[in-house]
């Protein structure tokens, strides 16, 4: 095995070599997951029973105070909150990635994008768990959304790539500027009100701009429209495919430009 | 063939989050260390300056210098851990670094999962790895422990692990930073033969050390770092004698 390395060439094939070396960071995620069962017997589980928790005591009073009827109200709530659950976590992680990090990152070559594919994996894993509550919800509600769920599955797949581009800068700047971290928590809670997870996007006129230029409400139809047995919106591919596209032309760009500066600044 | 060029190499060490001018001018003046200058905003170590030098398939190079000198540094500019400011840098073969000896320990995860975990994260493959498991099992000599949380396990046991995951690997270019120093007396006449074996599977070994008897043992040449800069390189006795004397100028 042979490898020649030089200050000058540039390391655009890192994403390349961390999917083909995806053993270790689906083994470290795996790790992650199965210490949280070795602590407590239930594990991940003990996010699901809060999140369960909240969206039963969230959609009894909100479907009272926005007079909806709760076999409406608290499945929209559920499906919607459990996909935030994994917007609102992978965002509030990339920034302290790295610093997380950083006692591989300051003794050891390692590439960046198996870190970021670690916290991935193990978000999905979680998110995966938190599903139970949607199956849950499918049950009582005798919900059965058919084949249009199936949807929900490339509508997902298009918002975990967005998450993962904009992850790429997100977590570059946050290993340099720390408050990026903080920042980035109190914009999330915001985010969590001004999109449609606690009211429905139609209380709004159609033309509003609070779901107009929110992102995450595009990703929310895509993923939360098929669970509940609608056909996501055309609009809502498009705006998803385009933010793919800026959020990774800017991670491209600033990976490029700083990625090599990491194990100075954690 | 192995081989390591180091051609003109200089790495300036941005420290971020630190933009007081006043620190910076305190610690110029200090005696260990780089030179530290700064430009409009982020002050700078220049930790590196001008390193250039060939090491051939065979030669075990020994790095001296004093406390911050560059010898970590110049380490991890070869591990590919800090990209050089300037300058080029080719290694070929397979690169092993031992750094830090007890990276990425999960406490709670037990000996076994920390030897898969810590073998991949080294740069094995599962199957290697598979291949491996038993033979490193059986060196660190836990036993019924592998299989219990490593956060139960005294200082010595973390090193008797570590140390035989490292020393597994198969290196063409092996970089160490100060000899691994290993648990108790029975374990030490095991761990210093298969020390001594690991090494010198490797084709090329470089090896930081303040030990003037260390570096005599395990190297043919050497290399004398100060304030980032190299001083000499050449044959591990006239080094040494060039830096006893630098020493006594000081």
């Amino acid at each position: 095995m042979a490898s020649i390395r030089t200050s000058s060439s540039p390391r655009n094939s890192a994403l390349i070599d961390a999917l083909k070396s995806r053993e270790i960071w689906l083994y470290l995620a795996w790790q992650d997951i199965r210490l949280r069962y070795r602590r407590s017997r239930i594990g991940p589980f003990w996010i699901t029973l809060s999140m369960a928790i909240f969206c039963f005591s969230l959609g009894v009073v909100y479907s009272q105070l926005f007079k909806a009827d709760i076999t409406d109200y608290l499945p929209f709530l559920s499906v919607g909150f459990v996909i935030w659950g994994f917007i609102s976590g992978m965002l509030t992680e990339f920034p302290n990635l790295y610093v997380d990090n950083a006692a591989y990152i300051k003794d050891i070559k390692i590439n960046p994008f198996n870190i970021i594919f670690r916290a991935v994996t193990r978000q999905v894993i979680t998110l995966l768990h938190n599903c139970l509550i949607i199956v849950g919800i499918y049950i009582y509600f005798g919900i059965n959304p058919g084949f249009t769920a199936l949807l929900a599955l490339p509508g997902f797949i298009l918002v975990a790539l967005n998450l993962v581009a904009l992850g790429v800068s997100l977590s570059l700047f946050g290993a340099r500027f720390r408050d990026v971290a903080p920042i980035t928590q109190s914009l999330v809670q915001v985010l969590f009100f001004i999109t449609p997870l606690t009211w429905f996007p139609k209380l709004l006129p159609s033309d509003s701009f609070v779901t107009l230029a929110n992102p995450i409400a595009y990703y929310l139809d895509l993923t939360r429209s098929p669970l509940l047995g609608h056909i996501p919106a055309n609009e809502s591919w498009a705006v998803a495919l385009f933010t793919l596209m800026v959020f990774s032309g800017i991670g491209a760009w600033m990976y490029r430009a700083k990625a090599s500066r990491i194990p100075f600044w954690v | 063939m192995s081989i390591i060029e180091v051609n003109g190499v200089f790495l300036d060490y941005p420290i971020v989050g630190i933009g007081s001018r006043s620190l910076k001018n305190r610690i110029l003046g200090a005696a260990t260390g780089g030179l530290i200058s700064g430009g409009e905003g982020i002050p700078v170590v220049n930790a590196l300056r001008a390193i250039t030098f060939q090491v051939r398939e065979g030669d075990r190079l020994g790095l001296i210098g004093h406390n911050g000198a560059g010898k970590s540094t110049l380490l991890k500019v070869l591990a590919g851990i800090y990209q050089p400011t300037e300058g080029t840098l080719s290694l070929t073969g397979k690169v092993v670094s031992t750094l830090n000896l007890s990276i990425g320990m999960e406490f709670e995860a037990t000996g076994i999962e920390n030897i898969i975990s810590r073998g991949l994260l080294l740069g094995m493959t599962r199957k290697e790895l598979n291949h491996k498991l038993d033979e490193i099992a059986e060196f660190t000599g836990l036993g019924e422990y592998l299989d219990m949380p490593v956060r139960i396990y005294s200082s010595g046991m973390v090193t008797r692990l570590a140390f035989a995951v490292v020393t597994a690997m198969n290196a063409d270019i092996l970089l160490m930073d100060e000899v691994i120093g290993t648990g108790d007396a029975a374990f030490m006449d095991k761990a210093e033969k298969r020390l001594n074996e690991f090494m010198s599977r490797s084709k090329i070994l470089i090896l930081a050390s303040h030990s003037e008897a260390t570096i005599r043992k395990f190297c043919n040449k050497a290399l004398l770092l100060e304030h980032g800069k190299m001083l000499a390189i050449g044959e591990v006795g006239e080094v040494f004698e060039l830096y006893t004397k630098h020493l006594e100028s000081c």
